[in-house]
């Protein structure tokens, strides 16, 4: 018995001096002890750390190489956050003067400079670009330990929990199969089920019409690929400045004759928000636009969020 | 340089074939030239004479028979072996732009070096004499497109000279030059000849040259020897007809009483 | 007529001169460049971190990141240059270049098919894949343009036209691959577009093998390529054997290509536009053009590469958009020359 409880305590002991192991995807991070400046090197991290009570040392929050910046909702919160490049092409030397205890990175974009980052400083790979929503919320787990606030982080996706059980009272059974898709004025990609805007939707109840084709839960599909599809309910996300390529579209008979259109169930989002912004925030912002647009209900879209 | 015990003939050639693709050019050719003299090879355009010149240089291969370097068969031998016994200047050569006269008969002394261009005292004196030879001494730091045809072509005759081979072989050496030029490039070929022995085969295009600048005289038609000899002896009405389908009046030279060729008319 | 005795152009003393000053501009821009990034570094600091000293930050930001960069931009310059110089000398073309006929896209691709048949493959693997390719590339566009036949007897026009031609088919199968490749492998190859961003250490110590070996041996063959450029005839009457020289010359000249795209990818231009400016200010001889214009490939990448992250810091311009942005109107101005 006493043996038991010695070999017991023993064990809490070591969890303890052991509990900032995460895993992630290119290995295992151990930290001595929680960290505070932490370099967030895709927006969903930067949302992540800011629900968490940490504000980033720095960001990719650079408007180069084809960033936009910070999604239009995290623009407020990250002005004084010093930017350190672009997602694809982050500064090195930017990253290592803010001389950072950690540095999140996203295993798919920033993938081929992760032993790089991994000079600077411990860095965390974890799939946030091409991560589900499951992936996105094991991450603000992680983050949490690894910045000491794990119980925040478990206050947040408990939140969240009851945030979307409350949405699903708002879904409507059985309801037809959506396309969600970003229209951008030369490409019109959807995502599949397992992409994270698709999962999220699905996780608000309502189901996706597509999964993953090969190993790509994102990919490109025509006009003729949609009208194939022909979905009861459409999802555009789309950025307030561009002209989506489905405003060409709408000029063909055939995008008349798709039932979404004729049910007049075509929803509009801000790409920049949707599909940029991951992360407990954003999660929030989403929840509530997913029920502000009727889109969980399957009913008529309020003037907000219809096309045009 | 030792010689070979017998005296053989310097170059020669035992049923050579030449052919380019399909087209024979030279059917079957037996050969002697003759050692430390200047021999011309003439003929008419398309004869073959010069194709005949480049096999002889192994500057192309040959589709039967062999071409004998002093009795050993030339193709067979170490090219580098060949580059120093054995000299040749093809027709129009072209050098890279910023060259020195001196730099480029530095060339010449490149069968002699060995994979490190050391310059040994004995490659200096060999550069030295091939410009003092073409009389190119005051020319050494000259850019070889700052010079005149004719100093050009010294300068080239000074490169193979720097080889220090017995044999030159030179590939119409007076083509583009002005007639005081082309006098230059012949009277050097024939000192080189009388004063330091070495058998020089040109290919030239002017018969009244080749009689007054040569030892001996290969006429060529349709890859075949048509007559091999003294200039006083090959050069006949009959072969000028017969070779070049010219009429000619055929005179003799005042200052060496060889033949001198005015043609008049064509015979066909 | 008066004999006038003038000096020649082109001297060793002129090619050392030059060789001296560039060696002096490679060095000045090398320490600016190692305190130019995201974060300005005083030049003073960069000498002190050099020498032992220096801070942390300094440390870290001058040796680990700045100088594998420096390094690598110096080394794939000096390699291009060398590989279109030796390239320039056998084939007797001027536009001869390994990006412009062929090389440069068959390394590309050969690197692209490299990693995505075999993404667990040793480091060391890539450089021979990018060999390969560099051979496969070459050897098409000589194909194509029978420039072996008759070399140099052919019309350089035509060797460029078949080597862009190629270049491009090569480019579009590379893309048609990565369109069908796994998501991740496009980044992985980002440094394939002529790009020294994330050059790091490893990257130098897969370049730097390669270099130490090849360009030494380009300086050795420099008296073989002076003889292989005065043609095919007068280099074996020098006693030269002209297709064992040419075919060692330019499995050399194609290899530095091959290396130099595992460090930078495709440079643009830099195969093209060294050679020409070494052969105006030194002459035409290889043991003067080839270090000269190793020394200007190297200053011209470094050259491209610090002003792409000195422009719009912290992002990095691509150092072969700068280099293409110079080469290629003087690669059209060559074209109208030959043609």
């Amino acid at each position: 018995m006493k043996s038991k409880l010695l070999a017991l305590s023993t064990l809490a002991l070591l969890s303890s001096t052991l509990a900032l192991t995460v895993r992630h995807e290119r290995g295992t991070l151990e930290l001595t002890a929680p960290v505070k400046r932490v370099v967030a090197l895709e927006y969903s991290f930067i949302d992540t750390l800011l629900a968490l009570g940490v504000i980033p040392v720095g960001g990719s929050l650079g408007m180069q190489g084809g960033d936009r910046g910070a999604p239009p909702y995290l623009r407020a919160m990250t002005t004084k956050i010093p930017a350190t490049g672009s997602r694809a092409q982050p500064s090195l030397e930017a990253i290592a003067a803010l001389r950072p205890q950690l540095i999140v990175s996203d295993a798919f974009v920033q993938g081929e400079i992760y032993p790089q980052l991994a000079k600077l400083a411990p860095t965390a790979a974890f799939q946030s670009r091409r991560g589900s929503l499951e992936d996105l919320n094991a991450q603000t787990l992680a983050v949490g330990q690894l910045v000491g606030r794990e119980a925040a982080a478990k206050q947040l996706l408990a939140d969240q929990q009851g945030l979307i059980r409350k949405a699903k009272t708002f879904a409507k059974k059985n309801a037809p199969a959506f396309v969600a898709a970003v229209a951008t004025p030369k490409s019109f990609t959807v995502h599949s089920n397992d992409s994270f805007v698709g999962s999220f939707l699905e996780a608000l109840g309502r189901r996706n019409a597509l999964s993953p084709k090969g190993d790509q839960t994102q990919y490109e599909i025509s006009l003729e690929g949609l009208v194939a599809l022909n979905p009861q309910t459409l999802v555009l996300f789309t950025a307030l400045d561009e002209r989506p390529i489905t405003e060409e579209w709408k000029k063909s008979p055939l995008w008349q004759k798709l039932s979404a259109v004729q049910r007049g169930r075509v929803y509009v989002f801000d790409r920049d928000n949707w599909t940029r912004g991951r992360g407990p925030i954003a999660l929030k912002l989403m929840v509530a636009q997913a029920i502000e647009s009727r889109l969980i209900s399957d009913t008529v879209p309020p003037a907000a969020f219809r096309d045009n | 340089m030792t010689r070979p015990e017998i005296p053989s003939s310097p170059l020669s050639t035992h049923d050579l074939k030449l052919a380019y693709g399909a087209s024979v050019i030279v059917p079957g050719l037996n050969l002697s030239l003759k050692g430390e003299q200047v021999t011309s090879i003439i003929g008419p355009n398309g004869c073959g004479k010069s194709t005949l010149l480049r096999a002889l240089a192994r500057l192309r291969p040959v589709s039967g028979g062999s071409v004998e370097l002093y009795g050993q068969a030339l193709h067979a031998l170490p090219s580098k072996e060949v580059a120093r016994r054995l000299a040749i200047l093809p027709q129009g050569p072209v050098a890279p732009e910023g060259l020195s006269v001196e730099e480029l008969v530095w060339f010449g002394r490149h069968p002699h070096q060995g994979r490190f261009p050391v310059r040994r005292p004995e490659d200096r004196e060999a550069v030295a004499w091939a410009l003092a030879q073409t009389g190119m001494t005051v020319f050494g730091s000259r850019p070889l497109e700052a010079l005149s045809g004719g100093q050009r072509q010294r300068a080239w005759i000074a490169m193979s000279l720097a080889q220090q081979t017995e044999i030159l072989l030179l590939d119409e050496p007076t083509t583009y030059l002005d007639l005081s030029h082309q006098l230059e490039v012949l009277q050097l070929a024939q000192r080189l000849n009388r004063e330091q022995g070495k058998t020089v085969v040109m290919v030239l295009h002017e018969l009244n040259q080749a009689v007054r600048y040569s030892d001996e005289i290969i006429a060529m038609r349709a890859g075949e020897v048509y007559a091999q000899g003294r200039p006083e002896d090959v050069l006949t009405l009959e072969l000028l007809a017969e070779v070049f389908g010219l009429k000619a009046h055929i005179l003799s030279d005042p200052d060496t009483g060889r033949p001198y060729i005015i043609p008049y008319a064509l015979t066909r | 007529m008066t004999v006038q005795i003038s000096t020649p152009r082109y001297t060793d003393a002129r090619a050392l001169a030059v060789a001296g000053v560039l060696v002096a501009l490679t060095a000045v821009l090398a320490v600016l460049a190692l305190g130019l990034g995201a974060v300005a570094t005083p030049a003073a600091q960069v000498w002190a971190t050099l020498w032992g000293g220096g801070n942390d930050l300094t440390r870290q930001l001058v040796l680990d990141l700045r100088l594998p960069h420096v390094g690598v931009s110096m080394l794939c310059g000096a390699m291009f240059a060398a590989s279109g110089a030796m390239m320039q000398g056998v084939i007797r073309n001027p536009l001869a270049s390994p990006d412009i006929i062929g090389v440069g896209a068959g390394a590309g691709l050969a690197a692209t098919v490299f990693l995505l048949a075999w993404p667990a493959a040793p480091p060391g693997g890539l450089p021979w894949a990018a060999l390969a390719g560099a051979w496969g590339g070459f050897g098409l566009v000589l194909l194509l343009s029978q420039e072996w036949r008759g070399v140099g007897g052919l019309h350089p026009v035509r060797l460029a036209l078949v080597g862009v031609a190629v270049a491009a088919a090569l480019g579009a199968v590379q893309q048609l691959v990565l369109v069908r490749a796994p998501d991740g492998l496009g980044a992985a190859l980002t440094f394939l577009t002529g790009t020294v961003y994330g050059a790091d250490s490893i990257r130098l110590w897969r370049v730097l093998p390669w270099a130490l070996v090849l360009l030494p041996a380009a300086l050795l063959l420099s008296r073989t390529l002076d003889v292989l450029n005065l043609g095919e005839d007068l280099a074996t009457g020098l006693g030269t054997r002209v297709n064992p020289a040419r075919l060692l010359s330019l499995g050399v000249g194609v290899a530095l290509a091959g290396a130099a795209v595992t460090g930078a990818g495709i440079l643009g231009f830099v195969g093209l536009l060294a050679p020409h400016l070494a052969r105006l200010l030194v002459g035409a001889k290889h043991g003067r053009m080839l270090p000269v214009s190793m020394l200007l490939g190297a200053l011209l990448v470094l050259a491209a590469d610090t002003l792409g992250r000195a422009l719009v810091p912290p992002l990095e311009v691509p150092a072969g958009i700068f280099t293409t942005l110079v080469g290629a109107p003087y690669f059209l101005y060559l074209l109208r020359r030959s043609a």
